[in-house]
């Protein structure tokens, strides 16, 4: 077993092997965060897993936080882990809004250098709307294939699009039928 | 219509055709509500697509728009086959975004807790494991075995899944008078428990026909799936974040961390089960040094975060005015993130918190072992005969809850 490194000694091996790629890094609560350019994560990724010393293997999850109003709008955070060393280091990348409701933003998938990348990326096309170019099957997984909308932005609203009310009128059979039609 | 039939039959068995199957969610070997869709050909499954969001219940949504203390119940419900894992989970998340000191009695009621979390759990899992391959006497003792430690459950924490007991900053009360005593008693019994067990399944010619060589994985692509705990473990890779990252003063704690090579059915079984016996021995090593720390010290002092005990609310306004500030406003960590994980019995279970500084998380990701470790199951079950679907799925040991949130 490696021995477990600071977030210092960690920061510094991951500059050498990523130079001008890591652009701001921050070592809050012994934690390692880098934050990286948005085109070049699948080559950030593949350098971490691979570098020697480093060797961030596995990856634990991947998420995205939406920043709104902020600009540009998303962040998405990458938690690498290492088996042998126990070590961690989280990589972000921003992301800005397309700024139109047709078109995603988008991003590489990055689903062949991490296969558990290939569902973590599903989740955050289906509940935040990024789009992963490469991604070999890019469909919603929690929501159904004809949901209106991605939950987890900061501007869905939190009691659901329109349906019905706590003791509103259900008559109106357009009302009722519209999510399960559509 | 038996002139149809027959021509389906014909029709399906075109060599190079595959059948096409529905697994679930109804289906009772699914562990709740997971769907598969399944390409057969002859027995042989070829092809299988997991369908998931049956239990979807927005739990991230929802935490959003809830302060920090009323999220842990949302929690308790997504792994409800051990509720406190989740509970500590996430307070570890929120307790490192504050940076306070939790207090050795607090880490040390939450280190009984959380093993015997991982053996309900555990127990669970063997109990149906056994049941989907057929052997139903374990079943019986597994859930005999369960029910005492829900009695802890109810005894410590007033109710026996969902009870919000482990708090942001400690826990939500000490342990109650005789706490040592039924948790020694259960801990005299557990071992000879567990070796029935093992003489129930262990050399069984039955069980070792239906698990040995089946759901293979290997080493790389484990750990390319993110898988952690047993799984992992089962692969040969020697990990477990108790020991390599501990939290709650694992480091003080003795106990060996299993490990098998087969990466099989069989090996995933062999390693839960000694997990047992590790489980057991950390809980008695946590009641040794529980007795050596003062009575209620459950909580850190960390005044801003922390409610004021009941018995002082009416002495005194300013701890009035605590109490009611502290469960209207809810408490405010500083700006930030934090990411804590813990060795669930299941995996990794990990909370990724942001804060803005307000009473509400900006974000709350929650990296559910189920869900990671669910996503390799077309790659075990391929290859595989479709009665063995059932004890591949039994093997990874899933919750829909945690899969779904």
């Amino acid at each position: 077993m490696a021995e477990l490194k600071t977030a210092e000694q960690l920061l510094e091996l991951a500059g050498i092997a990523l130079g001008s790629l890591l652009l701001e890094s921050s070592t809050a609560a012994d934690d390692l965060s880098i934050l990286v350019p948005a085109n070049s994560i699948r080559d950030v990724l593949t350098t971490l897993r691979d570098a020697d010393g480093l060797k961030f293997d596995l990856m634990s999850y991947m998420t995205v936080v939406d920043y709104t109003p902020q600009e540009p709008r998303f962040e998405l955070v990458y938690d690498l882990y290492s088996v042998d060393s126990a070590n961690r280091i989280r990589v972000r990348c921003r992301l800005a809004d397309s700024g139109s409701e047709d078109k995603l933003p988008e991003i590489d998938s990055v689903s062949e250098v991490f296969a558990t990348a290939d569902w973590h990326e599903r989740e955050a096309y289906d509940l935040f709307g990024i789009h992963f170019r490469g991604h070999p099957n890019l469909r919603r997984i929690l929501l159904p294939e004809n949901w209106d909308g991605h939950p987890l932005r900061r501007d869905y609203p939190y009691d659901g699009k329109p349906a019905w009310k706590l003791g509103a009128s259900v008559a109106e059979p357009d009302a009722k039928f519209d999510i399960l039609d559509n | 219509m038996s002139m149809d039939l027959q021509n389906l039959t014909i029709e399906q068995n075109e060599p190079g055709k595959l059948m096409v199957i529905n697994m679930g969610p109804q289906h009772p070997s699914t562990h709740g509500v997971l769907r598969l869709v399944l390409e057969l050909d002859g027995e042989r499954v070829m092809n299988c697509t997991p369908h998931i969001g049956y239990l979807h219940t927005g739990i991230e949504k929802l935490s959003e728009h809830h302060n920090y203390t009323q999220n842990i119940t949302h929690y308790c419900r997504m792994d409800y086959l051990a509720p406190m894992n989740n509970e500590l989970a996430y307070c570890l998340a929120v307790e490192k975004l504050i940076g306070g000191e939790i207090p050795a009695r607090a880490s040390y009621i939450r280190v009984i807790m959380h093993e015997i979390s991982r053996c309900m759990s555990h127990l669970l899992w063997i109990a149906t494991h056994a049941l989907d391959i057929g052997a139903s006497t374990a079943f019986m003792y597994g859930a005999t075995e369960r029910e005492k430690l829900l009695d802890i459950y109810e005894f410590v924490g007033g109710q026996r899944m969902m009870t919000s007991y482990i708090r942001i900053g400690g826990c939500k009360e000490d342990v109650p008078d005789g706490f040592d005593e039924m948790v020694r008693k259960w801990a005299d019994n557990f071992g000879k428990e567990i070796d029935r067990l093992h003489g129930l399944l262990t050399k069984n010619p039955i069980w070792l026909e239906r698990t040995r060589g089946i759901g293979y994985m290997s080493r790389e692509r484990s750990i390319s799936f993110g898988m952690m705990g047993p799984l992992l473990r089962a692969v040969g890779v020697d990990a477990d974040l108790r020991r390599d990252r501990p939290y709650c003063r694992y480091e003080e704690f003795e106990f060996d961390v299993p490990v098998e090579q087969e990466g099989d059915v069989y090996a995933r079984y062999l390693v839960r089960m000694e997990e047992f016996y590790q489980a057991r021995r950390i809980v008695l090593q946590a009641l040794d040094k529980l007795k050596e720390t003062e009575a209620d010290t459950h909580m850190w002092n960390l005044r801003e975060f922390t409610p004021p005990k009941r018995a002082d609310i009416y002495k005194d306004i300013e701890r009035n005015i605590h109490h009611f500030k502290y469960w209207t406003e809810g408490i405010k960590p500083p700006a930030g993130e934090a990411y804590a994980s813990i060795e669930s019995g299941k995996g990794e279970l990990g909370f990724y918190v942001v804060s803005d500084g307000s009473a509400k998380p900006l974000r709350v990701k929650v990296r559910g072992a189920s869900f990671v470790n669910l996503a390799a199951l077309p790659e075990m079950c391929e290859g595989e005969l479709i009665a063995d679907v059932v004890a591949v799925i039994g093997a990874i040991d899933i919750v829909l809850g945690e899969v779904d949130r």
